[in-house]
């Protein structure tokens, strides 16, 4: 091992759970002092288990075996306690609340630094330094509880670099991230690496984004590696059609981008001066209408914290408006809704809906049991590839397949509306044709869409109605959210 | 920025609001006080201070805050007193359940009211032994873990039904069957990530942690504790 690389993998193979089947590798891979290395590759590919292996968790927390060598700066992984992993190795997680110890993004961030034993005046020092790194310095104070998801993620982030590690591995990092967000924390990994030499592996599915700032890419299929070099093939479309990756150039503007439903003008849902606060906090919504039109799709967009989540909710009855109301067309009448039947809702959290203890029980409870609503439920789990998970437990599934699952039983359950938040998270290029086309085909057999992302590789697709939510401070400037800031198809 | 070492109050715990070591201290008394006091007067009295503190929780402009569950349980207790100090024939099981009641709402109230951070900077000042710190701050975590995965459960009950999802519904003790053991299945699997994060942030890391600049005790908090203290010992005593 040479001075210059932080981490070493030699031989490495893992079998997760019983140890049945080899899920990843053998895999051989090193990685040098300023690396910023992007890995991609298709939905259960094995990129989540890397990172768990990288960290020492396999079999530690997650059961499994594992076979092979890590050696971080020289040292092998198996000769380190925990505690030593953490200090030369960081780790970012795909789903930031399921680890939180602090009640404010500033304690959030300091803990790992706590932990270490550093004095107030450094932990300090670097509580500051990741704020600031990750667009964080305002939300010090802020409880992590009333943050939006995005901004809840970025402080993982801001955690993970404050532990100042040689090697940082980061699964998913700008998943629920808007782009300037999501640009803003690779810019300060590539700082890192240049300044500081901290490499970075990067598990994303954003590949286009990524790649930007990536010196180097790695692809793996089926857990081993099967590409390693030039992160710019990205671009190249055909090798990303190989392996299953996002789409390399921006679809719309290639002309690649399938029309996507407009919508007639019936509607089907309504929101009428909306507006909703957070436990009496500053107001995520105020005064908002909105129009969903039956046999359409509809995008709500906006920065992280812009209110799209908490729109959803309340279209989906999870919350009760602060003032104004969310209407339900029924026979002609409006009426405050929804109603058993009225919306399906796949939010960012989609696993806990599951109650089944396979992927087919699961998804039959869903659809009606007669035979037109069996074939379209059929038609649904095939478009989204899990006709062949049919006898896995749901909660055993990769955190992409779940949410596919999700959507699958959702589109089953036939709705009047179907609400999504984020649904693009954890899917490959793949999958999120394959989740826009299913999209597609609901809206246009007579379906209302409702989906909210900032997710590019979604954005970029031709959106013919669309409304952009602005944040509390852009909002200031402006009355209210009107109709005129939503693009509805000429 | 040093002053957010030095646990800088937020909007959550207020500049003004008593330390840790009084609601810490208050806890243990109205603890204390549940197990010993008989008479149900005294227990009213103590079920009443316990939603007093559940409901000062209730009152600021936090994201945590007591649910349902809390203002139920206080429901139960009271009801549980009223029957007892009727005599009814439910009197043998109704000092327990009240018993019960206060310090389940007490527990809840502090663990709303106490950071974590703050928490944990508090125990480990008190030189406890290092597991204890870990242990409790765990226990403390865990608790809001589990606050959040009852929260979302029942979201995904409700999302279920607005989706019209199991037509054929099958018995009530069937669905909650099912929905308890999904809900099992996903705390452990969420303790596991849980105990993934905590390892890759140095948690179990042996010695001590920095230990924050520790806020001298204020007037309030010394009068706050004193109180607690004196109210205790005369409802024992009395």
């Amino acid at each position: 091992m040479t001075m210059d690389e932080v981490l070493r993998i030699q031989g490495l193979t893992c079998r997760p759970g019983r140890g049945d089947s080899l899920a990843l590798g053998p895999l051989d891979l090193t990685v040098r002092r300023g690396e910023v290395v992007l890995v991609a590759g298709r939905s259960g590919a094995g990129k989540s288990l890397l990172a768990r292996c990288l960290a020492g968790l396999v079999p530690r927390v997650f059961p499994g075996k594992v076979a092979g060598r890590v050696e971080l700066s020289g040292t092998p992984l198996a000769s380190l306690a925990p505690w030593e992993v953490a200090r030369r190795l960081g780790m970012v997680f795909q789903d930031p609340r399921a680890g939180s110890f602090g009640d404010t993004v500033a304690d959030e961030v300091a803990f790992g630094p706590e932990n270490l034993g550093l004095p107030p005046a450094e932990v300090a020092r670097r509580v500051d330094a990741a704020l600031e790194a990750t667009g964080l310095s305002a939300f010090g104070a802020s409880p992590l509880e009333a943050l939006s998801l995005g901004r809840w993620q970025a402080s993982a982030v801001a955690a993970a670099l404050a532990m100042r590690p040689a090697v940082l591995v980061l699964d998913e990092p700008t998943s629920m991230l808007d782009a300037a967000a999501a640009r803003r924390v690779l810019d300060t990994l590539a700082r890192l690496a240049d300044e500081d030499g901290v490499a970075a592996i990067i598990l994303e599915h954003r590949t286009r984004l990524v790649a930007e700032r990536a010196t180097r890419l790695v692809v793996l299929e089926r857990g081993r590696v099967v590409y390693d070099g030039d992160p710019g093939r990205v671009r190249d479309g055909a090798f990303c059609r190989r392996f299953g990756l996002r789409p390399s150039e921006n679809p719309a503007e290639a002309g690649q981008a399938p029309e996507l439903a407009g919508g007639g003008t019936d509607p089907v849902a309504r929101a009428e001066s909306v507006a909703f606060a957070y436990h009496g906090g500053v107001p995520v919504l105020a005064d908002l209408d909105l129009e969903v039109p039956a046999g359409g799709a509809t995008l709500v967009t906006g920065p992280n914290g812009s209110g799209k989540t908490t729109l959803l909710n309340l279209m989906a009855g999870l919350l009760r408006p602060g003032g104004g109301r969310v209407l339900y067309r029924q026979g002609g009448v409006w009426v405050r809704g929804p109603r058993r039947g009225d919306v399906g809702f796949v939010g960012q959290a989609p696993d806990y809906v599951f109650r089944h203890r396979t992927v087919q029980a699961e998804f039959a409870s869903w659809h009606g049991g007669d035979a037109e609503a069996e074939e379209a439920a059929e038609a649904a789990l095939a478009r989204l590839d899990l006709a062949g998970l049919r006898a896995r437990h749901p909660l055993s599934l990769s955190e992409g397949e779940k949410r596919r699952l999700a959507i699958a039983s959702a589109l089953a359950a036939r709705p009047r509306l179907l609400a999504l938040d984020e649904p693009s998270v954890g899917f490959d290029g793949t999958h999120l044709d394959a989740l826009l086309a299913a999209m597609n085909h609901y809206a246009r057999t007579g379906g209302a869409v409702l989906l909210a992302s900032n997710d590019p590789d979604v954005l970029d697709r031709g959106w013919p109605c669309r409304v952009n939510l602005a944040t509390v401070t852009e909002r200031q400037s402006a009355t209210r959210h009107s109709k005129s800031e939503m693009v509805y198809p000429a | 920025m040093a002053e957010l070492a030095t646990s800088k109050p937020t909007a959550a715990t207020g500049r003004d609001s008593p330390g840790v070591g009084v609601k810490v201290l208050l806890l243990l008394c109205l603890a204390a006080a549940a197990l010993i006091v008989d008479g149900w007067w005294k227990l009213a009295v103590l079920l009443a201070a316990s939603a007093a503190w559940a409901g000062a929780v209730a009152a600021r402009p936090a994201p945590r805050r007591p649910g349902t569950l809390v203002w139920a349980g206080v429901g139960v207790g009271g009801l549980a007193l009223l029957l007892g100090a009727w005599g009814l024939p439910v009197r043998p099981y109704a000092g327990p359940v009240a018993r019960l009641v206060i310090l389940l709402v007490a527990g809840r109230a502090f663990a709303l009211s106490a950071p974590a951070a703050e928490w944990r900077r508090a125990l480990d000042r008190a030189r406890l032994p290092n597991r204890m710190v870990l242990l409790f701050a765990t226990a403390h975590t865990l608790t809001g873990v589990l606050a959040s995965e009852v929260r979302l459960a029942r979201e995904g009950m409700r999302i279920r039904s607005a989706a019209g999802a199991d037509e054929n519904r099958p018995g009530l003790p069937t669905r909650l069957w099912r929905a308890g053991v999904a809900f099992c299945a996903r705390l452990f699997a969420r303790s596991d990530r849980l105990a993934a994060v905590a390892e890759t942030r140095a948690f179990a890391r042996p010695g001590r942690r920095w230990t924050a600049c520790a806020r001298p005790p204020q007037a309030l908090d010394l009068l706050a504790g004193a109180s607690c203290v004196a109210a205790t010992a005369v409802l024992c005593l009395v």
